[in-house]
């Protein structure tokens, strides 16, 4: 009798991790790691995950809500300071399918644009492709916590019109707030996120 | 020579090594470097991440992840990627080149290095150019 509820707790037990380990898969967790602790081992650095070029924008009310026609998730800033809110625009792309499921991609699901005094400021959302969630990807040069208390991946001098960007993920969507403000300006904006 | 001369000349080449070394190491002073760029050459989008190192001890080795992407309209995806590692060197170069095919739109050019001469990763980003040009 023992050994039948000895071998039946396994079987359950041998279940549960089962069905944990599924879950994991499922849910597509990314798979990102600090700079400072990848020491060793393939790595992947993404690409800004921002629009290239200024091109698919279109002008936005600023006393509406940011929302997508389709309903997909949209990062913004939940409460923008004016000095950038001179001007708001929204890029959501025609989501194109999946080459294969092999393919390491990032999508842009959408791109809000805010401008103000001479500067630009980009909150984007993307979604890893399952192959891209699975490898070891390093978002930044730096790790920094946010005054949300929230882990997010800097980096500087990038080549272009926007050379700073903060990384953060959140809801398992990669959110990119980048911008030509110092990168202490973008980390406080990166600390107020709300998707919607 | 005598043993007094001998001596002498030893005593005289410990202090030499004393003051001179420190004018030695400044001249021999470590230093690396990372980098990725990308162009279009020949209507190929082509793209390189490097890290390049001197005057480290001859245990040292560097490594380059590089991955060339390209932005389809809504995903950035990842067309051909590649990895080296030099060494061990006191000097050194560990670049990926890569090139591909090409399809009109936008392109970009990233590495990661990692090295036993500097902690964790570090990535490196080239200018998204687009091809043909």
């Amino acid at each position: 009798m023992v050994t039948k509820l000895r071998f039946l707790g396994s079987l359950v037990l041998m279940a549960i991790l089962l069905s944990l380990v599924a879950t994991s898969v499922a849910s597509g967790v990314i798979n990102v790691r600090n700079p400072e602790a990848v020491k060793k081992g393939p790595v992947i650095a993404p690409p800004p995950l921002i629009p290239p070029g200024q091109m698919g924008y279109a002008n936005w009310r600023s006393d509406k809500a940011i929302a997508a026609p389709d309903g997909r998730s949209v990062a913004q800033l939940a409460q923008p300071p004016v000095s950038i809110t001179q001007a708001i625009a929204t890029n959501f792309p025609d989501i194109r399918p999946e080459q294969d499921a092999t393919t390491v991609s990032y999508t842009i699901l959408a791109s809000v644009r805010y401008t103000g005094n001479g500067h630009t400021v980009l909150v984007t959302t993307a979604r890893p492709s399952p192959a891209a969630a699975q490898e070891t990807a390093v978002f930044g040069n730096k790790t920094v916590k946010l005054v949300d208390g929230s882990t997010a991946w800097v980096t500087t001098g990038i080549p272009g019109d926007i050379p700073n960007q903060v990384v953060l993920v959140k809801d398992n969507l990669i959110i990119t707030v980048a911008g030509d403000l110092p990168l202490n300006d973008l980390q406080t904006l990166a600390g107020d996120i709300a998707i919607k | 020579m005598s043993k007094k001369l001998l001596i002498r000349v030893f005593l005289v080449g410990i202090i030499a090594s004393i003051v001179i070394g420190p004018f030695t190491s400044h001249v021999e002073a470590a230093s690396w470097t990372v980098n990725s760029q990308g162009d279009c050459s020949g209507d190929r989008p082509k793209g390189s991440s490097w890290l390049n190192w001197e005057g480290y001890p001859s245990s040292s080795i560097g490594k380059t992840w590089g991955s060339l992407w390209f932005y389809n309209g809504s995903a950035w995806q990842r067309r051909t990627s590649g990895y080296t590692q030099y060494g061990p060197r006191s000097e050194g170069l560990a670049i990926v080149n890569l090139n591909i095919n090409y399809q009109v739109g936008y392109w970009q050019e990233t590495g990661a290095h990692q090295s036993n001469f500097f902690s964790g990763t570090v990535n490196t980003y080239g200018n998204v150019f687009t091809c043909p040009v």
